[in-house]
């Protein structure tokens, strides 16, 4: 059975023209779903609706077969996680801080955490390679050390289902890299299922087992990268400006830049 | 494992600090004023010590801890609501709406000029009632969620508009009446009745055991709406909650002694930069420093200037504001 399943969902932001227009997709244990496509296509609107933030006019989301909007908030936490593009603490709360209030809903009665609780954020703080700055100040963080950090909030949800809206929109390559390595291992390792938006394709083609790729609110393919990033979807979608390389079996996506264009 | 016994006993610690604080502060407040009283005599016996002691003072003290708690607390859990570290208990409305209620039982005749009645609360109760019902009602979407910005809208607008009735009650109100109404907004915690800190009581106590139940909650919820739903928090009802919880708590000491500004700012912020922003052990210790704060800001202005009384509404601004500015700049230059 597929983890999470979207079945021909439309949505709209108010009276606007529909952002999402029948997308239908499915994601299983262990796979990592990368949803790319140009700005304004939907991607995060998806996100949001699969992490059950938004719900769709028409068309449903089910979870393991069950109806994601009609879970309670807190049954719906310990399966699904989600991890926006933005995370802005308003109070001083250290990086330990943040991660425990990924336990909430393994507790939503307590005022207080439990030994598990914090057994749990202790692991999840070594995947992350954050143990040594749990009582550090969240927003004294590195840009790279703030995404780990919410990212470990996440993962001390102990979700089934990881959505992540721009992971690594803030980071440098290396960056980058490294935390879609992490995910991969948590794919692997543990059969998270992963399906975030990214803007970045080499990024994308990289690290996830299929793409899928929206397009003005439809979803245009879904499949592996090397078929769904083909020379002519990306010249129909992005124009003449971009260029796809295939560089010893992996794919990358380059701007076509000054130089290309005087030539 | 160690962290967990962080929580628990920075929560420990705060409630026996700010229970010595309060104690100190209730004691000063008790024995210190412009007549000097021998405690002995006045625990005694029926003499003016007594008198001085137990129907001026006691009742005093405990209505000025009360509010100074309840002004903190609430203070606390409307800056978490609103995500907004300048909020207080005043910002939306709540105030206004208990202020309007004051001066149209004052206007009424509903109030003898120095025996007092119960007929100035009430209303005053009744129009922060009203208060936060329109404040409610304005800032709920169409769909379920309430939206805190149109809450911040909704409270500011009302405000104004409350103040602007206020001034046409002013107009129609002759001298001794308008003078009544300004002195209730200047904020007064002279009472001589027991009975009012016992039925504020009742009502403090409930706002913030409704609002400490929801401090983890709160915690989980500064990182905003989005991420609070995505962990769990059904947020729409945690708003609630926190709304009418911080609008009781307000409510209850401001139709009492009137409106007191400053305590619900300043306390919060002092607070935090000791406690940290864990709202599970922010809530009580600001609950016991704003009591033990205002316990002082009365003392000052029954001493001050002595045998006439200060407004105490007046000595916690001219206190709170240049101290939370200097403490602000300290933490920057830091």
């Amino acid at each position: 059975m597929p983890s999470i399943e979207c079945r021909e969902i439309y949505f709209s932001y108010r009276r606007s023209d529909p952002v999402l227009k029948g997308v239908s997709l499915s994601a299983s244990p262990g796979e990592m779903l990368g949803i790319v496509g140009p700005n304004g296509a939907g991607k995060s609107t998806l996100i949001r609706i699969m992490a059950g933030l938004l719900k769709p006019q028409n068309g449903s989301v089910l979870l393991e077969g069950l109806m994601l909007h009609g879970l309670a908030s807190d049954d719906r936490a310990r399966r699904i996680a989600y991890v926006p593009q933005d995370y802005h603490l308003v109070f001083p709360f250290t990086v330990m801080d943040v991660v425990l209030s990924g336990r909430y809903a393994h507790g939503a009665l307590k005022i207080f955490e439990t030994r598990e609780d914090r057994v749990i954020a202790g692991r999840v703080l070594k995947w992350t390679g954050l143990e040594n700055l749990a009582d550090r100040k969240f927003e004294d963080l590195s840009g790279g050390e703030r995404q780990r950090a919410v990212l470990a909030a996440a993962l001390a949800q102990e979700p089934e289902l990881m959505l992540l809206d721009e992971p690594t929109s803030s980071l440098d390559v290396n960056h980058a890299d490294n935390l879609m390595a992490l995910l991969d291992r948590l794919c692997s390792d543990q059969g998270l299922t992963v399906i975030m938006a990214v803007h970045d394709l080499s990024l994308a083609s990289a690290w996830c087992n299929r793409l899928g790729f929206l397009d003005q609110g439809r979803m245009n393919a879904l499949g592996e990268p090397a078929r769904v990033l083909s020379f002519d979807r990306l010249k129909s979608v992005y124009g003449d400006s971009v260029k796809r390389l295939d560089l010893d079996g992996r794919i990358v996506i380059a701007p076509r830049g000054k130089r290309n264009t005087n030539a | 494992m160690l962290d967990m016994d962080k929580t628990r006993r920075k929560l420990v610690l705060a409630c026996i600090l700010g229970g010595l604080w309060l104690l100190a502060c209730g004691l000063s407040g008790l024995l210190i004023g412009s007549t000097s009283i021998d405690i002995v005599r006045a625990l005694n016996g029926s003499g003016p010590d007594a008198q001085i002691l137990l129907v001026a003072r006691l009742p005093r003290v405990l209505l000025a801890a009360l509010t100074g708690g309840a002004l903190a607390s609430a203070g606390v859990g409307f800056q978490a609501l609103l995500r907004n570290p300048l909020a207080t208990p005043f910002t939306l409305g709540v105030s206004s709406g208990a202020s309007l209620g004051a001066a149209s039982a004052i206007l009424l005749g509903l109030d003898t000029a120095l025996l007092g009645s119960a007929a100035v609360p009430l209303f005053a109760l009744a129009g922060a009632g009203l208060a936060v019902a329109v404040v409610y009602m304005l800032a709920r979407r169409r769909g379920s969620l309430l939206s805190t910005n149109t809450l911040l809208l909704a409270g500011v607008c009302l405000a104004f508009f409350f103040g602007a009735v206020m001034l046409f009650l002013h107009y129609l109100a002759d001298f001794g009446n308008s003078y009544r109404m300004i002195r209730w907004l200047m904020g007064s915690l002279d009472i001589t009745d027991i009975m009012v800190p016992l039925k504020v009581f009742v009502l403090t106590i409930i706002g913030f055991i409704l609002l400490y139940s929801n401090s983890r909650r709160l915690n989980v919820m500064s990182a905003g709406e989005e991420v609070a739903q995505s962990r769990g928090i059904d947020v729409d009802k945690v708003q609630r909650r926190i709304y009418f919880s911080g609008s009781l708590l307000t409510a209850s000491v401001v139709a009492a002694t009137g409106p007191i500004g400053f305590v619900g700012l300043v306390v919060p912020h002092v607070v935090r930069m000791f406690t940290g922003p864990d709202h599970r052990v922010l809530l009580p210790a600001s609950f016991f420093a704003g009591a033990g704060f205002l316990i002082l800001c009365d003392l000052l202005a029954r001493v001050l200037i002595a045998p006439t009384e200060i407004p105490v509404g007046v000595i916690t601004a001219i206190l709170g504001g240049p101290f939370l500015v200097w403490l602000l700049r300290r933490q920057v230059e830091n």
